[in-house]
């Protein structure tokens, strides 16, 4: 049997573009993981939920992780160089990207990269003003006048 | 060896069952949502901001996953969002993952509050940790209780014009809010309290004790009195064994246990176990008879010390004894001892005194420098590997400390509001 190094997957996206992997960048998504270990990965992989963009962008922060990872425990340096690259990574995509990428690596199950995106994503709401994260989640107001001013006293601490 | 045709069909039928599991989950969601919200909440326009996606094809889950990321204060923000966040965030399966990132918490000074992450999964070990400021108190704290459930409670000094009188103040480092309980009422001079939580009846409750200074029973706490946060006052129970406590006090799974001198039992100590939601007592034997730190150990109350201090360790400390109490009424223990790592003094901890301040939900001991500016790491002592993790404390560098205290798990309480609602 090949070893892992040279074995190689070709995932397909909804929109029809193939990527080839090694197989281990193609495990660090634990649903196509199962999908070869259940010897069903002999074509190339079908994934109904990702498109051709967020797939090559998953697969490149699958790459790195890969090659990248620290050697053990011990590996502070190699750790912080990984965690410094993640952050340049997530820096290119605005929150619609973000967003994509949050529910790809739900569905293909890669818990760093789920971990990350989750992470941006509330980092980059944690100032906003009620208003603002309305208009960034498409969440409607259902509020009454007195019910929101209500709600606001209660959480005025948070306001001041 | 199978077909391509059979692989293909293993392929749909995996694929499949990956998308019903999906739908199954967000069936349950959407389920859940019907009951509290208005139908028409589900389905909201998408507006102008995110051409091309549609921000509500996140399920509840990952909205859950990433708003429990956020700080307490913009978690209360995002509460004023609409009814559907609001009870999103109420809900326990958001609450429970909040309270799950436990901090490290510090008082300094007696009334300058921080906290910062605390590691837990032990492959994690991050070098460095900072520690952010939370809030101020103008008055002297002059006894700080482990946080319990994300409160903590303090002993104070309030300047004027109560004067000498202390007062017990019950506060969230998270929210910034506080709530000064009333006076206990006593002739006695000496008031001793513990903070604890049931989570059975979800109650936080304040035990107080009185002791004379003078007279025949002046060894031992003569009134015991209870307060349940949210109502009015003090009330007194029963104790029927006089006792005096000897150490703070440490809330586990709804009681509290703290070191205390029985009456009637000359030099000995037991450990006192009071059950929040019975108010009863209950005594038991120590382990071992030396003295040693209470700790919580994997949900279970244990002792710890080592081979030359009952709450330190130093660089000719050879090895640690942890005493786990299995059950208590039948006041069974189990004894462990860990031999520290080889070079522990020449690599780790040199001529520094290390204190213990608790183990964290992973069954790691962690110690730490007491006085500063000698504050600046944690040592992470991993029992079962016998390994050496040291963490560096930052964001308290440059202050003029005289005293930090350090506490573990604490758990941050975003169900706000609670006992500091206002009736």
């Amino acid at each position: 049997m090949a070893s892992s190094s040279t074995n190689k997957f070709v995932l397909k996206s909804n929109d029809d573009v193939s990527f080839e992997v090694t197989e281990a960048v193609a495990r660090e998504f634990q649903v196509i993981a199962h999908i070869i270990d259940d010897d069903c990965a002999k074509k190339a992989i079908p994934l109904s939920n990702v498109t051709g963009e967020i797939l090559s962008k998953m697969i490149e922060y699958g790459k790195k992780h890969i090659e990248e990872a620290p050697v053990d425990e011990e590996d502070e340096e190699g750790k912080k160089k990984l965690q410094i690259w993640d952050e340049e990574f997530m820096k290119q995509f605005n929150m619609e990207i973000v967003f994509q990428l949050i529910l790809a690596s739900n569905y293909l199950n890669n818990k760093g990269l789920l971990d990350l995106t989750c992470c941006t994503v509330a980092d980059h709401i944690k100032d906003m003003t009620p208003d603002e994260v309305r208009t960034l989640f498409n969440v409607k107001n259902d509020y009454t006048t007195e019910e929101e001013e209500e709600i606001r006293k209660e959480n005025s601490w948070a306001f001041e | 060896m199978k077909t391509r045709r059979q692989i293909l069909e293993d392929q749909k039928i995996a694929e499949e069952r990956r998308i019903a599991r999906r739908n199954s989950r967000r069936t349950i969601s959407r389920r859940n949502l019907r009951r509290t919200i208005p139908r028409r909440n589900l389905r909201s326009s998408p507006t102008s901001l995110n051409e091309g996606f549609n921000a509500d094809l996140l399920p509840i889950d990952l909205i859950i996953s990433i708003l429990s990321r956020l700080p307490v204060k913009s978690i209360a923000i995002c509460r004023c969002v609409s009814k559907l966040w609001s009870s999103i965030l109420t809900r326990t399966e958001f609450t429970d993952l909040v309270s799950v990132r436990s901090k490290l918490l510090f008082v300094c000074n007696k009334s300058m509050i921080y906290s910062s992450h605390q590691p837990q999964d032990p492959d994690e070990n991050p070098s460095s940790i900072v520690a952010n400021h939370h809030m101020n108190f103008p008055f002297g704290i002059c006894v700080v209780y482990s946080p319990v459930q994300g409160l903590i409670c303090f002993k104070t000094r309030p300047i004027l014009p109560e004067g000498k009188c202390t007062v017990l103040v019950i506060c969230n480092p998270s929210t910034g809010q506080s709530l000064t309980l009333p006076k206990v009422k006593t002739k006695k001079v000496e008031v001793i309290s513990f903070f604890g939580y049931d989570p059975i009846e979800k109650q936080f409750k304040v035990l107080s004790m009185t002791r004379p200074r003078f007279g025949i029973n002046k060894d031992s706490c003569g009134e015991y009195q209870v307060m349940t946060l949210g109502t009015n006052g003090w009330r007194m129970i029963e104790c029927s064994t006089l006792h005096y406590p000897l150490s703070d006090g440490i809330c586990i799974n709804g009681v509290v246990y703290y070191l205390a001198a029985v009456q009637g039992f000359e030099g000995k100590s037991k450990i006192a176990c009071f059950d929040i939601r019975s108010e009863m007592f209950m005594f038991i034997e120590k382990a071992k008879p030396e003295r040693a730190k209470l700790v919580n150990y994997m949900g279970k109350l244990a002792t710890v010390r080592s081979n030359n201090w009952p709450f330190a360790i130093c660089g000719d400390t050879r090895s640690l004894e942890l005493c786990v109490l299995e059950d208590a009424e039948k006041q069974k223990w189990t004894t462990h001892t860990y031999v520290l790592p080889h070079l522990w003094k020449e690599d780790i901890v040199g001529e520094v005194r290390l204190y213990i301040i608790g183990v964290t939900r992973t069954g790691e001991v962690v110690l730490s420098p007491y006085i500063p500016p000698e504050l600046t790491y944690f040592i992470y002592y991993n029992l079962e590997r016998n390994t050496i993790t040291k963490v560096d404390l930052q964001g308290l560098d440059g202050l003029m400390y005289d005293k930090v205290e350090a506490f573990l798990d604490h758990a941050e309480d975003v169900k706000l509001g609670g006992v500091f609602r206002t009736p």
